[in-house]
């Protein structure tokens, strides 16, 4: 798993590259419990269109930061899924849980 | 078609005159009269076989179109099972179709992803508290090292200040004894200090076990009724399905079966229709041997009037008119066929349409079918 970080006024993107799998949860967790509780910004939106493979601890880790948003009053989004991870999200009805966008919002 | 030697369209030459003795008119007329009853045995005996034929093979097609509705009625029976088969299935007793069926699934399997989302999250959730915990563990540990390294040099300072406690009493000196005093202190507000940070350490352990715990609870509390029975419900939906399949499979080998006693049985009315040809080749021969009498009766009246220049075969029917129909209606008395009768005596009577009547006597049933034509009884 790669990333980048991007921020506007409002919004703090964080851009995925490659797959988000279990071996990843160490610097996931590092990057949530750092960006999160520090970010000045209301939103937050997880960019996934270069993310190419996602699997169920995965989608456990999305669904635990969608959380950690909740608990500092931060607006979560998904944004523009594609192939397996678009796929993933829809089996899943993630869409239920968090707002997804087929485009950065 | 022609294999008769006795009947042949060719024109009989009327009674020749014998070189010997010229037979008189009657006697060639009671010649005539006997010739034509020995063809009309003859052909009576032809009439009667294709009557014989068409009625057999009438009695045969009709057994035989029975047969064929019979088929009929039973592929449509089984086609009627198929449908239903195909379109429903049978759950615990219960009849239900294949869409509900398959929302049914559809409910099951979102409720298992739904789970399985759950876990994921609360597996995730599990690993991030360990991670903390074991943070935590190793930090009280390096703590604890310290500990035993501070009760070390506090004991050995302990030995010290023993010492020096005793030899400041004999060299009547304090200094020594309050350095170590103080280190003593300086030591044991360390060793606090650690105890605070074990403590400490200590309680996030704690809290990340009760964290673990709980999670852990969470997910063993996690109902799996629902998954289990879900199970279950496919693997009955699966089963009843191949039965299905099995039940389809049967009916189609049996239709099968069917359509091949219908093949045959539609070959045998082919054949069986065939007496159409026969008939047709004797009512040719009966047509043929008419024809024949015909022209031997036109030659025979045609020599009678070259006998007598008193008639004329133009208007021989005119001058025999009365005489005519006094026989022929004494003759047809006898004949059941009023319609045939009367056409006969219309004839007779000079109104030449008889032909003319005789093509249009029988129509040809018309050919379009109506909606209602499955309900005709055979015969």
């Amino acid at each position: 798993m790669n990333y980048h970080i991007q921020t506007d006024e409002n919004t703090l993107h964080i851009h995925f590259q490659g797959r988000l799998q279990f071996e990843d949860h160490k610097e996931f967790k590092k990057l949530i419990h750092e960006t999160i509780p520090k970010m000045k910004q209301r939103q937050i939106v997880f960019n996934l269109s270069k993310m190419d493979f996602i699997d169920s601890s995965g989608i456990g880790m999305i669904l635990l930061a969608h959380e950690t948003a909740k608990e500092h009053d931060k607006t979560f989004h998904l944004a523009s899924a594609q192939g397996q991870v678009k796929r993933v999200l829809e089996l899943t009805r993630i869409s239920d849980l968090i707002a997804t966008y087929n485009k950065t919002p | 078609m022609n294999d008769n030697p006795n009947m042949t369209s060719q024109t009989i030459e009327p009674i020749k005159d014998s070189p010997a003795s010229q037979p008189d008119v009657m006697t060639q007329w009671i010649a005539l009269s006997l010739l034509q009853k020995n063809f009309f045995m003859t052909l009576t005996a032809e009439v009667q076989e294709t009557s014989d034929v068409v009625e057999n093979s009438a009695i045969g097609l009709s057994h035989q179109f029975q047969s064929l509705s019979h088929l009929a009625l039973e592929q449509n029976s089984r086609i009627s099972d198929l449908v239903d088969n195909m379109s429903n299935i049978e759950i615990d007793d219960q009849v239900q179709d294949y869409q509900n069926i398959i929302n049914s699934m559809n409910r099951v399997l979102e409720e298992m992803v739904s789970s399985i989302v759950l876990f994921s999250k609360e597996a995730m959730r599990l690993v991030f508290t360990l991670e903390e915990v074991n943070k935590d563990v190793c930090d009280m540990s390096k703590a604890l090292e310290n500990i035993d390294h501070i009760n070390k040099q506090t004991h050995y300072l302990a030995i010290n200040a023993a010492i020096e406690a005793k030899s400041s009493r004999s060299n009547g000196q304090q200094n020594s004894f309050d350095i170590i005093a103080q280190e003593i202190k300086e030591l044991s507000n360390n060793t606090s200090q650690l105890s605070e940070q074990v403590k400490d350490k200590t309680k996030r352990v704690s809290e990340g076990i009760n964290g673990t715990y709980s999670t852990l609870q969470k997910i063993a509390d996690t109902n799996l009724d629902p998954q289990i029975e879900a199970k279950k419900y496919i693997d009955k939906a699966i089963r009843a399905i191949v039965d299905n399949s099995n039940t389809q499979s049967d009916i189609m080998r049996s239709a099968l079966g069917t359509n091949e006693e219908i093949s045959k049985l539609v070959g045998r009315l082919t054949m069986t229709m065939q007496f159409q040809d026969f008939s047709k080749q004797k009512l040719q021969h009966v047509d043929e041997a008419l024809t024949f009498l015909m022209n031997a009766i036109d030659k025979q009246l045609s020599a009678t009037c070259d006998q007598d220049q008193n008639l004329n075969q133009s208007n021989l029917l005119d001058h025999y008119k009365d005489d005519v129909l006094f026989m022929a209606e004494e003759f047809l008395d006898d004949c059941g066929l009023s319609k045939v009768k009367d056409k006969f005596i219309t004839n007779i009577k000079g109104e030449n349409e008889f032909a003319e009547q005789s093509k249009n006597a029988y129509t040809t049933p018309s050919n379009d079918l109506t909606e209602n034509d499955n309900d005709i009884e055979l015969f």
